[in-house]
């Protein structure tokens, strides 16, 4: 669940002030999976690392699962996103110097999952990359790697999962494929999914798709 | 001129693109050259005043010198060249004296009885700017000023020497042939030639230094004079010097400070190596992509190659100009520190040797180190814009062939550098080896390090960074081991040093030596001093042939530490309780008839001796064989006194011997010692051991203030090369942390996996520093000092830990800033 209240986002350019997300309601029911669309500029990349706690709002509360996040120290911060929530980005950002079974593994360890392995591995023969668990990033196509990224993201049952633009590197057939393993897994864990995406393919399969239109909500479908 | 602007225009976006990583190169540049330069300044200046001054060395063209008065034939080969205007001469007589004032303290100096004419080169300088020759007339003394601080006594007052009675005049600021201030065993006074009778001190069997001065005159050929005055003299009595043997001979134990200095230099010299090429390479780590594109879009080798020379030369001639620069103002430092222990007189002028030596071997350096990494980065392929990590560019061969070519050539250099600074090619080979040794060590723990299977989070992040591409946890292990090596050396030489010093003096160890006493004095003097004192008969001698085969005197004198060249006193005093037979059954056998000697084990350094050789001395002109019976070894570096030769009494007992005794005593009663002693025995001289050693304690320390400065600077190479590592990986670092604090690592978790990281590679490099620490102190106090080692582990293991915890601190506060980014930013899908 995410509810965000008067959640806005400003930055001051050259002295002045310039509003990206305008003070703006959203309430995102838990388990339901949520699409951002929007023309390039219109703040979506903003407004997700506004509700994922990766950035802090200008103004505004945000409560995620239950908990009011708005005035968290970081470490805190640190933990919840580590324990509640998981992420998938257009380019991947697997760590370089470790294998796909490593960079599954990275945020079970920090948090010390005792199944971490088990879990890790059991992922990554579900994406059909068990054979290439030990390869670098750099040595798997990118649809491998966004599959690694998915695997990473959902390898410690977030409750939420935000993934900005998770095709958007991707030809047709490989992201066809990244998002039924999302939409898979997101149904497994019973888990939130937020997507921000410019197809329309991936807005389809979506409960709600909000429209946004500089830095303001212009339509949404489950209002 | 539009060319030269571009050009200029390309290198300052260079700069802006990686300001950090040029300045690091800079520093690595600078710091290698300073140091090098500052030695070599410093070798230069002394070097040249050297070549200049040499004569004033021994204040004259040659002297004939003696320990006993100059024979006839000698005497007549003189007068001869004297009258036929070829020569002039003058005399001077040295030796040790005691000085009685009317008031104050009676104390030991060191006589110059000088002639008219002295001295021919050079300038004695005294405090009233006025000449020698004409203050100094018989019934004059002349003293440093302090010999009157000590004596108590002031202008105008009267000092009995021997027999004779001075006024005291003046005083003695410097002299040409004692070019350095702390290398005398007691102050100085000067007498005139005339009353060296009067004194009745120069008699034959003291300690008494005859020199006889020789200038050439327009008229004397230098050569034929030589030739015609060593084949007049004495054989094994007289000996001819000319200034180049004696003004190097003076300055002998600079060169081993030299050669020390070189050494450290060259130390660093190799450590801002490193640095050169691990701040290159972040350089080209940071560039890459710059690089790839350029090549994208159509930019030849060549023209890469180019661009990124004219941007290195923008850095490293500055760097090389400046750290000359440096050298030189360090050598001016190293100067005015060391004032004492140098000679007076060093000019730091300018010199185009040293510059141009300094700008041929840090840029020849530079140059060397620099080879891989810029090929490396000219031969970047495009293909690196998309993607970074794999077939990460490989050095050209041609690249790499030179790179060891020059490794090679310079550990020739290094060494022949070593070796021309006047030391043997043992150290240096050792001095190699174990840095050959260090770097295998190192690259083997790290290895073993990396290939450990990571177990946990923080291990896993640990062993990536060790792994990522341009970080160098071999080069920062090996340098950061050097450099703490270096300094955990220093405390441990400190510990064992002043150790010697305390050891020295542990209760009732004699701290007075009594010696030149007349055997028809011994009963008298024995009341004087008490029961404790301890008396040993001395014999003068000379060391003539080790069976049979002569000694050549000049070239044994020339050889570091003790030699068989010099004047050793043999004595007769049965066994020392302080002593130790290593060879032999007893000190001397029964059924032999022949003369026997024991000798001290620490003799056979420089010449082969064994028991069954037989040794031939010359003592007062007839020679003596004895064979050797057996070897003895000291137990402790006390400052016991101690003999080389010990003999029987029977073989000795006619030849003609003084005494010496050792005693201790302090404060007020040796003051009153020191005066019975000398009002009642004029030819008998007190030689205070404890005074000599604190002063040698003293320029000790300046030393160790020298090294420590030195060490400083290794210490300062290895930071560099530790950073060089860190900017190398500061941008994948910073992209990794943001990665990890998406996922939900918090602050800690990144300063807990930073701590790690430097502490891995600390720990290896100050566990190896431990032992070239051990190594280095134990080879400098046991072969250059002849002492004990202690190797104070308990001491050295503190130090270490504290060295790891500064490495530690140092290095993860470095590289804590590349932590700061965002993770907002990631998403962005940029890194900073
Ligand atoms: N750090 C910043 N400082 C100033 N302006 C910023 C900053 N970050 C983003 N912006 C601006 O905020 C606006 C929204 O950016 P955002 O990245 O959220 O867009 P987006 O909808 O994700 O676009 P795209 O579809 O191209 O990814 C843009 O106009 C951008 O220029
Ligand atoms: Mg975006």
């Amino acid at each position: 669940m995410i509810r965000a209240q008067a959640l806005e986002k400003s930055y001051q350019v050259n002295g002045r002030t310039l509003a990206v997300i305008h003070p703006m309601d959203l309430y995102i029911k838990a388990a339901s999976f949520a699409a951002i669309q929007g023309r390039s500029g219109s703040g979506k990349t903003t407004l997700l690392t506004l509700l994922s706690g990766l950035d802090r709002p200008t103004g505004g509360r945000l409560v995620l699962d239950e908990d009011d996040i708005t005035d968290w120290p970081e470490s805190r911060m640190a933990a919840f996103r580590n324990k509640k929530i998981g992420f998938v980005f257009q380019d991947f950002h697997l760590i370089p110097g470790m294998t796909a079974l490593e960079n599954v593994l990275f945020p079970a360890e920090l948090s010390g999952n005792a199944h971490a392995r088990e879990r890790a591995e059991s992922l990554l023969r579900q994406v059909g990359l068990w054979e290439r668990r030990k390869h670098l990033p750099r040595q798997l196509s990118g649809g491998e790697q966004q599959r690694v990224a998915i695997c990473r993201a959902v390898v410690n049952r977030p409750k939420i999962i935000f993934a900005d633009e998770p095709t958007g590197n991707l030809d047709s057939a490989a992201a066809d494929g990244v998002m039924q393993l999302l939409v898979d897994l997101k149904e497994e864990e019973g888990a939130t999914l937020v997507v921000v995406t410019h197809s329309a393919e991936v807005a389809e399969q979506a409960d709600r798709v909000i429209t946004l239109s500089d830095g303001e909500v212009a339509h949404d479908s489950g209002a | 001129m539009t060319a030269v602007l571009r050009m200029l225009a390309r290198i300052r976006s260079e700069w802006r693109h990686a300001p950090g990583t040029a300045l690091l190169f800079f520093a690595c540049v600078f710091l290698s050259v300073a140091a090098f330069s500052g030695v070599e300044n410093l070798r230069m200046a002394a070097d040249r005043m050297l070549k200049q001054e040499a004569r004033s060395f021994i204040a004259s063209d040659m002297e004939i010198r003696s320990a006993f008065v100059f024979s006839h034939g000698a005497m007549a080969e003189v007068k001869a060249l004297e009258e036929s205007g070829r020569i002039r001469t003058a005399f001077v007589t040295e030796f040790l004296a005691m000085a009685l004032p009317e008031e104050g303290r009676t104390g030991l100096v060191s006589v110059k009885a000088v002639s008219e004419g002295y001295p021919f080169y050079g300038q004695v300088t005294l405090a009233s700017d006025g000449v020698l020759g004409e203050i100094l007339q018989p019934g004059i003394l002349i003293a440093e000023p302090m010999a009157l601080r000590r004596l108590g006594v002031g202008e105008g007052e009267r000092l009995q020497l021997g027999d004779a009675f001075f006024t005291v005049k003046d005083a003695v600021l410097s002299e040409p042939d004692r070019p350095i201030d702390a290398a005398g065993l007691a102050p100085r006074v000067f007498i005139h030639h005339k009353d060296l009778d009067a004194t009745g001190l120069a008699v034959t069997g003291s300690r008494v230094r005859h020199r006889l001065l020789v200038a050439l005159s327009e008229e004397g050929h230098r050569a034929a004079v030589k030739a015609r005055l060593s084949a007049a003299l004495m054989d094994g009595t007289e000996e001819l010097r000319t200034y180049e043997d004696t003004g190097n001979r003076a300055l002998r134990w600079m060169d081993s400070l030299f050669y020390y200095l070189r050494f450290c230099g060259i130390g660093i010299l190799v450590l801002a190596g490193f640095g050169i090429r691990g701040s290159l390479v972040a350089l080209w780590m940071q560039r890459e992509k710059a690089v790839a594109l350029m090549k994208t879009l159509g930019a030849t080798p060549l023209q890469v190659g180019w661009h990124m020379a004219l941007f290195l030369a923008s850095i490293v001639i500055p760097a090389l100009l400046a750290g000359w620069l440096a050298g030189w103002f360090l050598a001016l430092a190293m100067g005015s520190f060391m004032a004492e222990m140098l000679p007076r007189g060093l000019v730091f002028g300018f010199s185009m040797e040293t510059l141009l030596l300094t700008l041929l071997v840090g840029g020849g350096f530079t140059l060397l180190f620099s080879i891989l990494p810029f090929s490396r980065m000219v031969a970047t392929p495009p293909v690196r814009i998309l993607h970074r990590g794999e077939n990460s560019g490989r050095a050209g061969r041609t690249a790499r062939i030179l790179f060891w070519a020059g490794v090679a050539g310079l550990l020739v250099l290094a060494a022949r550098m070593l070796q021309e600074a006047g030391g043997s090619r043992v150290p240096v080979l050792i001095f190699m080896a174990s840095m050959a040794a260090t770097a295998a060590a190192a690259w083997l723990l790290v290895q073993l390090a990396i290939r450990f299977p990571a177990r946990g989070a923080r291990h896993r992040v640990v062993m990536q960074a060790l792994k990522r591409p341009g970080a160098t946890p071999v080069a920062t292990v090996v340098s950061m081991a050097i450099a703490t090596g270096l300094v955990l050396a220093l405390v441990l030489m400190e510990r064992n040093l002043s150790r010697l010093f305390l050891d020295a003096f542990p209760e009732n160890t004699p701290n007075l030596y009594v010696i030149d006493i007349q055997p028809s004095q011994r009963e008298a003097v024995a009341d004087l001093l008490g029961p404790e004192a301890l008396f040993f008969p001395m014999v003068r001698a000379r060391v003539l042939a080790v069976n049979e085969r002569p000694i050549d005197a000049a070239a044994e004198r020339k050889k570091r530490g003790d030699n068989l060249g010099r004047e050793f006193s043999l004595t007769w005093h049965g066994v020392m309780e302080d002593e130790a037979l290593v060879e032999g059954e007893s000190l001397f056998r029964d059924d032999l008839e022949e003369a026997q000697v024991s000798i001290l084990d620490y003799i056979r350094e420089t010449y082969p001796l064994r028991v069954g050789d037989r040794i031939t001395f010359r003592i007062q002109g007839v020679s003596m064989t004895a064979v050797i019976t057996s070897v003895r070894k000291r137990q402790d570096g006390s400052l016991r006194p101690f003999f080389v030769f010990n003999l029987r009494e029977k073989d000795l007992v006619d030849v003609p011997h003084t005494l010496f005794a050792a005693l201790s005593a302090d404060g007020k009663q040796q003051e009153i010692l020191e005066r019975n002693l000398a009002e009642q025995f004029s030819n008998i001289r007190i030689i205070d051991v404890r005074e000599m050693i604190e002063r040698h304690a003293d320029l000790a320390r300046q030393m160790a203030g020298l090294l420590r400065a030195f060490s400083m600077l290794a210490f300062g190479a290895g930071i560099l090369v530790w950073l060089g590592g860190l900017a190398a990986t500061a941008a994948d670092r910073a992209r990794d942390a943001v990665l990890f604090r998406v996922v939900g690592a918090d602050h800690r978790f990144l300063l807990e996996t930073g701590v790690l990281e430097t502490g891995i590679q600390g720990l290896l490099a100050v566990g190896l520093g431990f032992f070239i620490a051990e190594g280095l102190a134990g080879f400098v106090v046991v072969k250059g000092f002849g002492l004990d080692f202690n190797p104070e582990l308990l001491l050295l293991s503190g130090c270490s830990v504290l060295a790891l915890f500064v490495i530690v601190l140092l290095g993860t506060g470095a590289a804590w800033p590349s932590m700061g980014t965002r993770p907002a930013d990631a998403v962005r899908g940029r890194s900073r």
